[in-house]
């Protein structure tokens, strides 16, 4: 018989990770999963995640453990209660200062566990990257093409006229 | 078609209809590979609800869309929407259909008849 306060997870690659219950229940999914589960010593699949994302899932779980004691809990329901209580600390920059596939796979991760505060801090981070840039700033960030013709562009640019201007 | 032989004006309409009719096809085609290419970039592959709220989170901070003072004042300075809708075409749309990004309009007593009617 294992720890009870200690489960496995399994990445979709088959990386194994020992991990508290505690820890584990910052996700709501897995909450909801262990609760209809019970005590139990099999490992939990989590089949969209890969293993470098998992580790990563994890590391900001295991810091922010103690962010429910401090708050109403990281998965506060409502979404203005969320959008209040989404604080980025130095931390959590450091933690997404990753390259762009890894920070975004970790955000999609996170949505799929109903991680709401690793969510709301990533969605957080990605729009400071964007604040106060253009269009084409924003493109070159994210490596995105252009794909609207010149025609377009220029409705675009004169119907939002008013908007740069002022 | 000869090419020794002279070129009808019909011949000429003709060719120059095929031309910007390949021409069109071409940009469609060209359209459509930079949209996919887009479409297979990380921040494209985020959840649309995800992508609603970095665009709030980007307004400036200001988080919630609702029309407070704070919020009219904010709208005087930036629009939500901008420059979001211009970047491409997945996130244009999505802009145009999530109206908590432009449902709001400020008038101010210099606002012009012509910055009103595009606002609107």
């Amino acid at each position: 018989m294992g720890d009870s306060n200690r489960l496995t997870l399994v990445a979709s690659d088959g990386g194994k990770f020992v991990v508290d219950k505690e820890v584990v229940q910052m996700s709501v999914l897995l909450k909801n999963m262990i609760e209809d589960l019970g005590e139990t010593d099999e490992s939990i699949p989590i089949p969209n995640v890969t293993s470098p994302v998992l580790t990563k899932v994890i590391e900001f779980c295991e810091n922010h453990r103690t962010d429910a004691a401090r708050t109403d809990g990281p998965n506060v329901d409502g979404d203005d209660a969320r959008m209040r209580t989404a604080v980025v600390s130095d931390w959590d920059r450091q933690f997404f200062d990753v390259d762009q596939d890894l920070m975004f796979e970790i955000i999609v991760a996170a949505n799929y566990l109903d991680i709401k505060s690793l969510v709301d801090v990533g969605c957080k981070v990605v729009a400071d990257m964007i604040k106060g840039k253009s269009p084409q700033e924003i493109r070159d960030l994210f490596d995105i093409v252009n794909d609207f013709s010149p025609e377009e562009e220029a409705a675009l640019r004169k119907e939002n006229e008013w908007a740069n201007d002022r | 078609m000869d090419v020794s032989s002279p070129l009808l004006p019909h011949d000429a309409e003709r060719i120059l209809s095929d031309m910007i009719k390949h021409r069109a096809d071409m940009d469609r085609r060209i359209t459509e590979m930079r949209m996919f290419i887009n479409a297979s970039r990380p921040v494209n592959r985020l959840p649309v609800e995800l992508l609603v709220d970095i665009f709030r989170w980007a307004h400036d901070g200001l988080l919630m869309h609702q029309y407070t003072a704070a919020y009219a004042s904010q709208l005087e300075r930036h629009v939500p929407w901008y420059p979001m809708i211009a970047v491409c075409r997945r996130w244009h749309s999505l802009v145009c259909a999530t109206p908590m990004l432009w449902r709001l309009v400020r008038i101010l007593p210099e606002t012009t008849m012509k910055s009103f009617k595009l606002g609107l």
